[in-house]
């Protein structure tokens, strides 16, 4: 696992990061987000239960998120 | 079992229409990340494959291989993990999707260097998400297995002009 970016900012001026390297495929960052926000604001299941189990997916696999 | 190809969403988003938002935006992320003009498609596919067949995926693989148009040579380097008859860019990109299912944190520094040659920064960032979609796809597949019959979307080298 790297501690250095592997990949630029698309955005002049802004540290890498993950918003800020997808930028480099504009669109499929904009569909990202659409979905992603999409996914916090739907469904049965509660936000609360899906943060629970998105901190549980981060830890097994080892993410920083 | 009934495989649906690896290319197929209906089934996956059929399950999603109680929720016609999430199936709308999962499936325009779905276009943006599989028909992207910044890695070639041939690779996506090879990609692809690989990654299900570490996932065993088999029944699936079926069905891909056949859409894809690989022919037995292809598949069976695929099934065995030796890219060397494979042209240096798709060796670049198995490479990654060699490690993106269960070991993404040993990717190193030089393989995705490599990948930024080939492919530049655009194509790096594009094949990146695109095997980690290819994995999750994967990994939905196996999680949701339905019986639904198999309706295909292209595999992507087919839809390139």
């Amino acid at each position: 696992m790297s501690t250095r970016p592997r990949i630029e900012s698309a955005i002049a001026g802004a540290p890498p990061s993950f918003p800020t390297v997808m930028a480099h495929t504009p669109s499929t960052l904009s569909a990202f987000g659409e979905l992603y926000s999409a996914f916090w604001q739907t469904g049965s299941v509660s936000a609360v239960t899906k943060e629970l189990t998105r901190l549980r997916n981060a830890r097994v696999t080892d993410c920083g998120f | 079992m009934n495989p649906h190809p690896l290319t197929d969403i209906d089934w996956l988003v059929r399950g999603l229409r109680l929720e016609p938002l999430l199936e709308t935006r999962f499936r325009a992320f779905y276009d943006s990340v599989q028909h992207t003009n910044a890695v070639p498609g041939q690779i996506l596919d090879l990609c692809r494959v690989r990654i299900a067949f570490i996932h065993g995926l088999s029944d699936h693989l079926l069905v891909a291989a056949a859409e894809s148009g690989l022919d037995d040579a292809s598949l069976a380097a695929l099934r065995s993990g030796a890219f060397q008859t494979f042209d240096r860019d798709a060796q670049i990109a198995l490479a990654l999707a060699e490690k993106i299912p269960f070991a993404h944190h040993d990717v190193t520094d030089q393989e995705v260097a490599d990948a930024r040659a080939a492919f530049g920064e655009r194509g790096a960032v594009a094949l990146l998400t695109a095997l980690a979609f290819v994995d999750v796809f994967c990994r939905l597949h196996i999680v949701l297995p339905s019986a639904s019959p198999v309706s295909t979307f292209p595999p992507v080298s087919s839809t390139e002009a």
